[in-house]
């Protein structure tokens, strides 16, 4: 089966798309500050580029077609995996005393949804050859999962995120809740809502492009180092904040009593 | 079956987290790279509960029974409660502000201890949820004025207090300007 005209239009406009990013990411010299976010979004491109050629030599029902999409897609998650790292790092490095718990916190979650994926792949006994097919909802699931706790982190600590980083996160949230759903949904009705579920792959990631779009617009600014205070600091006014917090509480649950 | 419904839903909750986050509350345009200005840390609103007693007091609302009309009673009930519930939305900004002090401080250490930020991390949700549940027997007539009066006096104890630990803390942060 070869891809329909609607197909072939909507992967044109993705790959423009796509292109005005790479021209974005090079005027605003954004791959300095994001080095891998830079290497993925150009591999992805080739990626596409790779995918579209399979389906149009090999048709969209060929093994050959399956076997180099799915591989494509284990290399892409990883890689969306490693940008969401890059941006934890560079908005949290500078805090050295929330980053050493935000790093921790970020990993058992990823870990947690890591083994989550695979007690649910290992369920179903997958080929080889499907393996990813499988794994995809898993992890897309884990990985917008550790992006949500990560930008409510950033959020109770009042950590301020570059409008290029947030776009950037929130994009890859976006892109992995929804391919969590489509793959989810293609993994139980897979003969009926495989055309949908190829439309709904370049149409979500159509829509991130646009949230890449909006923070990309700019080149991001210096990073200001926060002037941190000295080490006796922390314990000294934490265990008083705490204290009168835990009074409070304490106060406020007598109201309850009888 | 089962395990589809999960996940669609799990979507779905995932989205609107998104959605909350990209749409709610614009984080400050400037990072956390220093403490807020102190007099935006004070506890503001437990500098009223001398107001506050006088409107809780048993005593004022027996005066007014004795001299006021049945219908009057209820109008001054009815303000008082809307009042107090103002001010106890005021005294969780309160204490707020005063947790917020902590997570600035936690932001601008170099090291923080974990379990120092998990316990505050569980008093903000705990406090939270009383709060709520207090609210909700307001709500159904449960009398508060005692239980408010200790809160109130408490807090003010808090606001002495806070105002010495601001006061070290603002030594401190310049100090460390001076040293930069």
């Amino acid at each position: 089966m070869q891809l329909s005209t609607g197909q072939i239009g909507l992967w044109t406009a993705s790959l423009l798309g796509q292109l005005y990013l790479v021209y974005l990411i090079a005027r605003n010299r954004i791959w300095e500050d994001l080095p891998v976010f830079s290497w993925y979004f150009i591999i992805n491109l080739f990626n596409g580029l790779l995918i579209a050629a399979t389906y149009i030599y090999w048709g969209t029902q060929a093994t050959q077609s399956w076997s180099t999409f799915w591989a494509l897609e284990g290399v892409t998650i990883f890689l969306r995996t490693m940008v969401s790292v890059e941006i934890w790092r560079k908005t949290l490095k500078p805090y050295p005393g929330i980053w050493a718990l935000a790093w921790r916190l970020l990993a058992a979650v990823g870990m947690l949804g890591l083994l989550v994926a695979y007690v649910q792949v290992y369920k179903q006994h997958p080929t080889f050859r499907n393996f990813m097919f499988s794994a995809k909802p898993h992890l897309e699931f884990a990985s917008a999962i550790t992006l949500i706790v990560f930008l409510l982190f950033c959020r109770y600590y009042t950590v301020s995120l570059e409008p290029a980083l947030k776009a950037i996160t929130i994009g890859i949230c976006f892109y992995s809740a929804l391919q969590g759903l489509n793959a989810t949904i293609v993994n139980h009705w897979s003969s009926v809502y495989v055309p949908v579920w190829r439309y709904m792959i370049v149409l979500s990631f159509g829509c991130t492009m646009v949230i890449w779009w909006r923070g990309l617009r700019v080149p991001l600014p210096a990073t200001e180092r926060p002037v941190l205070y000295p080490p006796e600091f922390y314990p000294k006014y934490s265990l008083q904040v705490n204290e009168k917090l835990r009074r409070l509480n304490e106060q406020l649950e007598g109201f309850l009593k009888p | 079956m089962t395990d589809t419904i999960i996940y669609v839903s799990l979507a779905v909750v995932l989205l609107l987290i998104l959605l909350m986050i990209a749409r709610g509350r614009r984080q400050t345009s400037e990072p956390a790279t220093h403490l807020l200005p102190i007099e935006e840390l004070f506890p503001r609103h437990a500098w009223h509960f001398a107001q506050i007693r006088q409107m809780i007091s048993e005593a004022d609302l027996r005066f007014l029974a004795k001299r006021a009309s049945p219908e009057c009673c209820r109008r001054v009930q009815k303000e008082r409660a809307q009042i107090i519930r103002k001010y106890v939305k005021g005294l969780r900004e309160d204490f707020e502000r005063l947790e917020r002090l902590g997570r600035t401080v936690a932001a601008l250490s170099p090291k923080v201890s974990h379990g120092m930020e998990l316990e505050r991390l569980w008093l903000s949700l705990r406090f939270r949820f009383v709060a709520r549940l207090l609210w909700v027997r307001m709500e159904l007539g449960v009398s508060y004025a005692r239980p408010l009066e200790q809160l109130t006096k408490m807090i003010a104890g808090l606001a002495s207090e806070t105002d010495a630990l601001l006061a070290g803390i603002d030594n401190l942060s310049a100090q460390t300007q001076d040293m930069i």
